[in-house]
């Protein structure tokens, strides 16, 4: 509600400094027009004339408030762009925690399955299965160190929390998902929402490609790495090889191949950020090495 | 002669604008608007000879005047709108009168009091030159908006037939 009420306000703003605007150029124009008439005489005697310098004075008193008023319409834009990235940020936000919601109650769901195979092992005395099952299943949830380990080296909550998602999201769907992240590697001067949509994409759509084949070849990908000149992010995984016919048209809106799943936006998204930046984006795939997605920044 | 210029300006700043912006009027509107700004253009123009009020006034009381009447006359006209409508068109008006207008006088040597006084071929010049922005307005307004029309009535079709 309150950031309703401050966008009306700010929106208001903008119609009067229009308003003003325009009635100064008004002012200024209707100036130079009866200062020519009065030069080459046009205007009969009768008529009365302001004199030059009440017109200078005045021109100066306006051009001043029009830099003044320039001045504050900066600002204000500049606080409203601010304002809508926070706003952005708070979006992916929530769509994380909102992932992560969904993992957490899948789980707590599983969760309650599995209290009920251990208590019907342990009611006919079968402790021994139990603690198996016990066992089996803490080694599932467990994510252990030397996978984070991969990930640690992001400066950048947002890709982090992302990137952490998608482990558990693998993790339930028995896929192998492995980061290889260059150390120190800097990249604030993107856009973190931009960044998270990217690998957001890529990495379900990666996932949506290996969810259903042999369990031995669910892997996926993920590199971020720069060289001399570019920034490169890849997502590659070992799904069947992508059909020429679908290569040509993947990056193009409302295309999808996953049907209902699918929106026809995620890849053109992608390709919309990537073109932002300059950048470019394009895929490999084989019969043999799967699809790869690799997006290049400018540096 | 000069009093019917009044009428035909006042004519043309109500349907230039609102036919570039494709708002559709009715002749009782057209006539309203006509009448009570001629007249309006008319009196703000005999203050000079009542009060020593400085060259240039009677602008600011007809932008205030056709103002009020855009957003009186028009439905669902906001005050916001009718006033950017008049701003809007008296600059282009004021811009036009020094590109054509001020040129023509200078040419000819002429003063606004004797435009304001002939009744001939000079008091028909100014009148065509003075309104050429309005004028202009209009006929791309009508252009622009039939063109879009037929792009509709086109899409209609296509719809039909699909």
């Amino acid at each position: 509600m309150r950031l309703r009420t401050s966008k009306l306000k700010i929106t208001e703003k903008k119609e009067i400094f229009k308003l003003l605007f325009l009635f100064q150029t008004l002012i200024i124009v209707a100036t130079v027009v009866f200062l020519a008439c009065f030069k080459l005489d046009f205007i009969a005697s009768q008529y009365t004339f302001i004199s030059e310098n009440y017109i200078f004075i005045t021109l100066s008193i306006l051009s001043g408030i029009v830099g003044l008023g320039s001045i504050y319409l900066f600002n204000e834009i500049v606080k409203l762009i601010e304002r809508e990235k926070e706003y952005e940020l708070k979006k992916v936000e929530f769509l994380q925690m909102r992932e992560s919601n969904d993992l957490l109650r899948s789980q707590k769901h599983d969760f309650s399955n599995n209290l009920q195979v251990v208590w019907g092992m342990l009611s006919i005395e079968k402790t021994q299965k139990a603690k198996e099952y016990i066992e089996k299943y803490t080694n599932i949830l467990k994510i252990d160190e030397e996978e984070l380990e991969e990930i640690k080296y992001i400066d950048n909550t947002y890709l982090y929390t992302l990137f952490l998602n998608k482990f558990y999201k693998c993790k339930e769907k028995d896929i192998e998902i492995s980061y290889d992240i260059e150390k120190n590697i800097r990249i604030e001067k993107f856009n973190p929402v931009d960044i998270v949509r990217i690998f957001g994409n890529l990495i379900d759509n990666a996932i949506y490609a290996v969810k259903d084949i042999k369990e031995k070849y669910r892997e996926i990908f993920v590199e971020i790495y720069c060289n001399e000149n570019e920034y490169i992010f890849s997502v590659s995984n070992k799904g069947p090889q992508i059909p020429t016919n679908i290569r040509q048209k993947i990056f193009e809106k409302d295309f999808t191949t996953k049907g209902k799943d699918g929106s026809g936006l995620g890849l053109y998204n992608v390709r919309q950020i990537v073109d932002k930046y300059s950048g470019k984006v394009w895929l490999e795939t084989d019969e043999y090495i799967g699809t790869k997605f690799i997006v290049s920044f400018p540096k | 002669m000069q009093y019917l210029s009044h009428f035909v300006e006042a004519f043309l700043i109500f349907i230039a604008p609102l036919s570039f912006l494709d708002y559709k009027t009715n002749a009782k509107q057209k006539v309203l608007f006509t009448v009570l700004y001629g007249l309006g253009i008319y009196f703000s123009r005999q203050i000079y000879n009542f009060t020593s009020l400085p060259f240039g006034i009677h602008i600011f009381i007809l932008i205030g005047l056709s103002s009020i009447l855009f957003k009186n006359i028009l439905k669902n006209y906001t005050w916001k709108n009718s006033i950017y409508i008049s701003l809007i068109v008296f600059i282009a008006l004021l811009i036009n009168d020094s590109i054509f207008l001020l040129p023509y006088m200078s040419i000819y040597d002429l003063t606004i009091e004797e435009i304001q006084m002939d009744n001939g071929i000079i008091k028909l010049i100014e009148m065509t030159m003075s309104n050429l922005i309005l004028i202009a307005m209009y006929i791309i307004g009508r252009f622009k908006n039939r063109k879009s029309s037929i792009a509709i009535e086109g899409e209609n079709i296509e719809a039909k037939n699909i």
